[in-house]
């Protein structure tokens, strides 16, 4: 192994980059801003809200797990 | 049963490059915890004394005394725990990346490295606690100055203890609290001669602890054979989509909690990002990014989810109905026949 | 008392201490004792661990920067999780959903309440436990046999004697039921933020728990359960410290510093945060717990922005090479200020592991943080007190805080918890003391456990008033940007906690993490400044009745640890000019030197 003095430290030939596991453009991330529109369940407002129905916690029957009373807040399970 | 010992000492070192959070994790614990088995209050055990800084009522010298002794074999069977990576002490000349107590002559730090070059062979058994003891962790990461590793990388792979066991893995960044515990509750049984010997896998990690993956333990998995993923984490749905790896990484953190059933990760919202894994972090970075089979499994399981959540649906509504015979008519119609056979 | 028999006049005992236990992380204590003049003359502290965060960090994504630097520290990790999401939020021009920044108070205040527990109790009470008093003080313990517990009708203790066997380590029943809690309060942690120490659902932008009725009942009834503990602790407290006044006159002189004390705010006010560097001023004034900086008994400034470009990183006696001619990356501020090259902004670390030298240095592995002051032009050494101090101290003056549960008053900070299973309601008022000393960092631990429990229950209120609206909303999206800077100010659970961090080409620049350790336990920096340990262990008289042959360094140790150090970050001090040495038997050495 090619060996050289840097700051102190003994290096040898890298195995790897500083920035390998860094982002590779295309890859899909979970803080992207476009992935809002397709999430079941979540509608976002124009003012920045978030608007929730039952379809956030259920694929099965969402419309009839939403409360039936329109003053109640919709909260749907963890 | 082979016989066993009566008394084992617990000599814990952190000073690997640690943040000392597998110390910290293991008095979360409850299944048993610490001070249970320190008091002697779990039956069939040896008697248990723990030597281990956080927790420990003598400072400096004192302390240091029963590691001096354990080095020149003058205290029985111990337990060595080692916390924190293990440096490369080759490449930095005349310095020291870590160090434990000083060399009486020389008033010199002794490395960790040292210790572990004599305490590890006398040792009855070596654990290491957390995942940089067991596989180098975060300050092993891609362009990291210290050159660390795991205790395995360090000792070898091949490396028996006193007693003939290999090196026992705990890992998980930290350890989950109870995970740790009964790991060592199981080399105490061994000790006494009541249990054989440990179950580890070729990663060296207990079977029974590590030997399903997360996404197999955990409570959304259900949203993923139903194809309905979180698109972002303001969802209660599986997150394979938006970062996380369940199913690749062996852990059973979502199966249990993290802490007397409460808490965990991806079961609470938070991606796996596999700290429990050897190839952790840099196989797994950028933790926010989509896994690359993720895209793949969800796109083949989408027409099968779409369908079997609509059949769910109906008979779901089929379910969510009581029979007509629950009324309040004046006749009975519940097919009650006294003579039926 | 018991003397050193051959030591004369002027001649001092080397005695070290190292590994210092019960703390966390590794730190090594060298002192030079006069016992003729029961005094310690000189310290030197070592911290003998390096593991390279900003080095490593370069090069990778932003969004794992909450991550990694969560592995800083295994019993506050999420503290700098917490501040990296501040930072973060800074950087990608985001700020958290109101609901998130509830969980976010609700975690932090139960990591306060546990990790100070965990730390009073369990680590700090052992040097104030039965069996250390009969070893160090027999006379101190006959005092606390018949000396009864003022608040006896609260906490359950008759006598002092009675609290101190109940901080025996594993055996006495106060040890024992801290355990307890600090389990209870990390399962609050865990509803919170997934796991603990190092988070889970905490992500840039919000969370990802999600936010039902449940998770906050489940949060209350606990929280409940250690408010009842929590009102015990403070009068048991009160009860032990102002026996050691009453006892030992003259020990308010134990690691007594001058007053220099910093605090970077802890608990946004989601209506007001918007994490922008330009209203940055605003918005810290509005934090839970108030920033800012005490010189002498003075609030000088309560401004995040004042206290950011004050920032300077010194070397002094460290493994480190210089960066002054390396690359400037912020040049001024968003606000247009100017930033110094010695701001952890334009920071470069460059290791340079060798051989330690305690008497002529380098010796460690840290460096010197201080604070300009612009009025004076000194470099200030400030300190934490171990965190709870500089937060009460600093509150109380700043007479900002103002709800139901926690409110400044302008020379104190007055605390109500409500009433539980075995207590009614119940008010507590912290009082700004005549020092910063070893038994007042103690105190106001104890204290601020009371502060965190309180808010937790204003911060559970706001928390279901979201969930009465609907309003779940815990994550908000971003992009990351190409080039940004970002600032996070928080308070660790030891105290002032910062993380500064550079985007270039999408990639992080530069970090740096300035956690409470490097502040309390900097060594001598290049202008000649001593660094609060100094200040606290040079001229600390010694009460302990031990000669050098089995002395413990009890006061010595209690002022080490009333700082609550931690060192994953590293330490190091060194104090004070030596007299003549004499290198004599040290038992703790365990071997024999030469004679005079």
């Amino acid at each position: 192994m090619r060996k050289k003095t840097f700051f102190n430290l003994r290096v040898g030939r890298p195995h790897t980059s500083p920035t390998k596991p860094s982002h590779v453009p295309g890859v899909p991330m979970g803080n992207d801003p476009g992935r809002y529109p397709r999430t079941a369940g979540m509608r976002r407002t124009g003012d920045g809200r978030l608007l929730v129905n039952a379809r956030r916690s259920t694929g099965i029957n969402a419309r009839r797990r939403n409360p039936i009373d329109p003053n109640s807040p919709h909260l749907s399970p963890p | 049963m082979a016989n066993g010992v009566e008394e084992v000492s617990i000599l814990w070192i952190s000073e690997g490059m640690s943040c000392d959070g597998d110390t910290v994790s293991m008095t979360a614990a409850s299944q048993p915890s610490i001070e249970e088995v320190v008091l002697g209050l779990v039956p069939g055990i040896p008697k248990v004394r723990l030597y281990n800084k956080v927790l420990a009522y003598e400072t400096g010298e004192d302390y240091l005394q029963v590691f001096r002794k354990a080095a020149n074999d003058e205290i029985g069977p111990f337990v060595l725990v080692i916390e924190g990576s293990i440096p490369n002490e080759k490449i930095n000349g005349d310095g020291y990346w870590t160090s434990f107590g000083n060399d009486p002559e020389t008033g010199q730090p002794i490395t960790l490295n040292e210790w572990i070059d004599v305490l590890a062979p006398k040792a009855w058994a070596v654990v290491a606690a957390g995942t940089c003891a067991a596989y180098g962790g975060i300050h092993a990461m891609a362009g990291n100055p210290t050159g660390c590793m795991g205790l395995a990388d360090y000792l070898g792979w091949d490396f028996r203890s006193r007693a003939g066991i290999p090196i026992v893995n705990v890992p998980g960044c930290p350890i989950q609290p109870d995970n740790f515990m009964e790991t060592l509750l199981w080399l105490l049984y061994q000790a006494a001669g009541r249990n054989p010997m440990i179950p580890l896998d070729d990663q060296l990690r207990p079977t029974w602890l590590f030997g399903k993956t997360v996404h197999e333990g955990c409570d959304r998995a259900g949203y993923y054979e139903q194809s309905d993923f979180a698109e972002d984490y303001n969802s209660p749905k599986c997150q394979v989509k938006i970062g996380c790896w369940g199913p690749v990484v062996n852990c059973n953190v979502p199966k249990r909690g993290w802490m007397s059933g409460i808490g965990g990760c991806p079961n609470v919202g938070g991606i796996c990002i596999a700290c429990t894994m050897p190839g952790f972090p840099d196989r797994f970075m950028p933790f926010m990014d989509q896994p690359p089979g993720a895209m793949f499994s969800a796109a083949l399981g989408k027409p099968y989810g779409v369908l079997v959540r609509a059949l769910r649906g109906l008979t779901n509504r089929t379910a969510n109905k009581e029979p007509k015979w629950h009324h309040n008519r004046d006749a009975l119609t519940s097919g009650y026949d006294p003579y039926a056979h | 008392m018991a003397m050193a028999s051959s030591a004369g006049p002027g001649e001092l005992v080397e005695m070290s201490w190292d590994p210092v236990t019960r703390i966390v992380g590794n730190l090594g204590i060298h002192t030079k004792i006069d016992f003729a003049n029961r005094r310690v003359v000189e310290c030197k502290a070592t911290s003998s661990v390096f593991r390279g965060y900003s080095v490593f960090m370069r090069g990778k994504d932003p969004r794992d920067a909450h991550f990694i630097t969560s592995r800083i520290c295994g019993i506050c990790g999420d503290n700098h999780a917490t501040c990296s999401v501040y930072a973060q939020n800074m950087a990608y021009g985001i700020k958290t959903p109101v609901m998130a920044e509830w969980i976010y108070n609700l975690g932090e205040a139960a990591e306060y309440m546990f990790d100070h527990s965990l730390f009073q109790d369990n680590l700090v009470f052992v040097d104030f436990c039965e069996r250390m008093v009969r070893e160090t003080n027999p006379s101190l313990w006959a005092k606390a046999e018949k000396t009864e517990a003022k608040h006896a009708d609260i906490h359950g203790f008759r006598t002092i004697a009675d609290i101190m066997r109940a901080f025996n380590p594993f055996t006495g029943e106060y040890y024992k039921a801290a355990l307890e809690m600090s389990r209870l309060t990390r399962e609050m942690f865990c509803l919170m933020e997934g796991r603990h120490v190092h988070p889970s659902t905490l992500y840039p932008g919000g969370v990802g728990t999600v936010a039902t009725p449940q998770v906050f009942t489940d949060y209350l009834s606990r929280l409940l359960r250690f408010a009842d503990f929590a009102k015990k602790a403070i009068p048991l407290n009160d009860d032990v410290f102002d026996f050691f006044y009453e006892a030992m006159p003259g020990y308010e002189e134990v690691g007594r510093r001058r007053i220099l004390l910093g605090c970077w705010g802890a608990f946004q006010d989601p209506e007001v945060v918007d994490y922008r560097y330009e209203t940055m001023s605003e918005w810290g004034r509005r934090m839970f717990v108030t920033p800012g900086i005490v010189v002498d008994g003075e609030l000088v400034t309560t401004d995040l922005v004042e206290i950011n470009l004050g920032m300077r990183i010194l070397l002094g006696n460290s493994y480190y090479d210089d960066w002054q001619n390396g690359q400037v990356f912020v040049s001024h501020d968003p606000l247009g200020n100017p930033v110094d090259p010695r701001h952890p902004w334009n920071q470069t670390t460059i290791p340079k592991p060798q051989r330690r030298d305690l008497e002529k240095g380098p010796y460690s592995w840290v460096m010197s943080p201080r604070w300009y002051d612009e009025r004076t032009g000194e470099y200030l050494a400030l300190d934490t007190g171990g965190g709870p101090l500089a937060r009460l101290w600093v509150t109380a003056l700043a007479n900002l805080v103002d709800t139901p549960f926690v409110k400044a008053t302008g020379k104190s900070v007055r605390i109500c918890l409500p009433k539980t299973a075995t207590l009614p309601e119940m008010e507590f008022e912290w009082k700004v003391p005549p020092w910063s000393n070893t038994i007042e960092r103690d105190r106001a631990r104890a204290y601020f456990i009371g502060y965190a429990t309180a808010m937790a229950f204003y911060f559970v209120e706001r928390a279901m008033d979201c969930i009465r609206r609907g309003d779940v909303r815990t994550f908000q999206d971003f992009e990351v940007p190409d080039e940004a800077i970002g600032v996070g100010f928080h308070e660790a659970v030891r105290g002032v906690l910062s993380h500064h961090l550079v985007i270039q080409k999408g990639r992080i620049a530069n970090y740096h993490p300035y956690p409470p350790t490097p502040w309390n336990a900097s060594p001598r920096d290049v202008f000649g400044t001593p660094g609060p340990y100094e200040d606290a262990v040079q001229g600390l008289p010694l009460f302990e009745e031990n000669g050098p042959e089995n002395f413990k360094g009890i006061d010595i140790m209690r002022t080490v640890r009333s700082f609550d150090p931690c060192l994953p970050c590293g330490v190091h001090m060194f104090l004070g000019n030596g007299k003549t040495l004499r290198r004599t038997h040290s038992p703790l050495l365990g071997q024999v030197g030469e004679g005079a």
